[in-house]
C-alpha cells in the first residue's frame, strides 16, 4: 500500500505539468521515499529543536 | 505525506493485499491546515494525482488548530489500515514537539511515513514604501529603530524569533490567526514587516504592494531566485 501511493506519487511529481501546478502554489516539487522521509523527518525534529532553542521560544 | 501507525498497518495491508486489493474504496486525507491553505493545495493536488492513478477518490479532510496537533492526534488514532493519511508538514511532525511541552501523538511512532511531496518557505515582506530594497539595507535600518512586525503561522514564529535574537533587531512581535491578517496589517502600516507563505508572498510581490527581501530555506528557492536566503546574512536562522 505505501509502495502503491509512494509509486504513483513519485510518478505524478516527474511530470512538467505537476511540477508546474506546485511552483503556482509556491511549493517546489521535492519527493524523498518512505525511508528517506523517515529519516528526514528526525533530522527535522532535531533541527527544530534546535532552532527553537536558539530563538528563545517556551514550549507552552 | 504519512499514514498512521507502521508495524500493526503494514502487516495488515499485507493480508488485504493476498485478498482484496487496495484501494478497495475512499481513502481519506487527512489535512492539519484550513482550506486555502499552502498544506491543503498540495493536498488537493496531490489527490487528484492519486486518485486518477489508483481508481479511487482521495477525499481531503480539513482539521486544522492547534498547530496541527489536532490532525496529527485523530490521523495517529485511525485504523491503520490504509484508508487515513495525512499530508502533514514539519510543524505537526518536528517543530511541535520543541513548541508544545505534551503532543498527545508521537510524531515518529504512531505514523508511517509514505513520501515527501514537497517543500516551501516564508518570504520576509516588507510594504513597497518601507526604506530598504535588498535584505542587507533592511536589516541596517532595521537595527537603527524599533518595529512592530507579524507572524501567522508557528514556522513563522520561529523565522521571526530567529531574525530578532540572530540579527538583533528591536522588534514588538504581533502574532495573528493566520497570514492573511497579517498581510492585511503589513500593508495596512500597523507593522512594519511579516513572513508570509511563498504561495501568497509570489501573488503579493506581483500585486508590487509588497516587497520580499529573503526567503527562510536554508537556499534559495528557484520559485523566486532573485531573493537571497535569510541564511546568507545570518548563518544560524535557517
Amino acid at each position: 500500500m505505501v509502495r502503491k501511493v509512494y509509486g504513483a506519487a513519485a510518478a505524478a511529481l516527474a511530470r512538467a505539468e505537476v511540477k508546474g501546478k506546485f511552483a503556482s502554489i509556491g511549493t517546489d516539487v521535492a519527493p524523498l521515499d518512505p525511508a528517506q522521509l523517515g529519516r528526514f523527518i528526525e533530522a527535522e525534529i532535531a533541527h527544530w529543536a534546535k532552532l527553537v532553542k536558539l530563538a528563545g521560544i517556551q514550549p507552552e | 505525506m504519512l499514514l498512521p501507525l507502521p508495524l500493526a498497518a503494514q502487516a495488515q495491508t499485507h493480508s488485504t493485499g493476498s485478498g482484496q486489493a487496495w484501494p478497495a474504496h475512499p481513502v481519506k486525507l487527512i489535512v492539519p491546515f484550513p482550506a486555502g491553505s499552502a498544506t491543503d493545495q498540495v493536498a488537493r493536488l496531490t489527490g487528484a494525482e492519486l486518485q486518477a492513478a489508483l481508481a479511487q477518490p482521495f477525499i481531503v479532510e480539513n482539521k486544522a488548530g492547534t498547530q496541527g496537533s489536532i490532525a496529527a492526534a485523530e490521523t495517529a488514532k485511525a485504523a491503520p489500515d490504509g484508508y487515513t493519511m495525512m499530508v502533514t508538514t514539519n510543524t505537526p511532525q518536528a517543530a511541535n514537539v520543541s513548541l508544545f511541552k505534551k503532543l498527545s501523538y508521537d510524531p515518529v511512532r504512531d505514523f508511517a511515513p509514505v513520501a515527501r511531496l514537497a517543500t516551501t518557505s516564508f518570504m520576509l515582506m516588507v510594504r513597497s514604501d518601507y526604506p530598504a530594497k535588498s535584505l542587507k539595507e533592511f536589516l541596517a535600518v532595521s537595527r537603527s529603530k524599533s518595529q512592530s512586525a507579524g507572524y501567522g503561522s508557528s514556522g513563522s514564529q520561529v523565522s521571526l524569533a530567529l531574525l530578532k535574537s540572530m540579527g538583533r533587531l528591536d522588534v514588538l512581535d504581533v502574532p495573528y490567526k493566520g497570514i492573511p491578517q497579517a498581510i492585511t496589517d503589513t500593508l495596512g502600516g500597523t507593522i512594519a514587516f511579516t513572513f508570509v507563505d511563498l504561495g501568497n508572498a509570489l501573488a503579493q510581490a506581483k500585486g508590487g504592494k509588497l516587497r520580499g527581501l529573503a526567503v527562510t530555506s536554508a537556499k534559495r528557492t528557484p520559485l523566486a531566485p532573485d531573493l537571497p536566503a535569510l541564511a546568507e546574512e545570518l548563518p544560524a536562522t535557517s
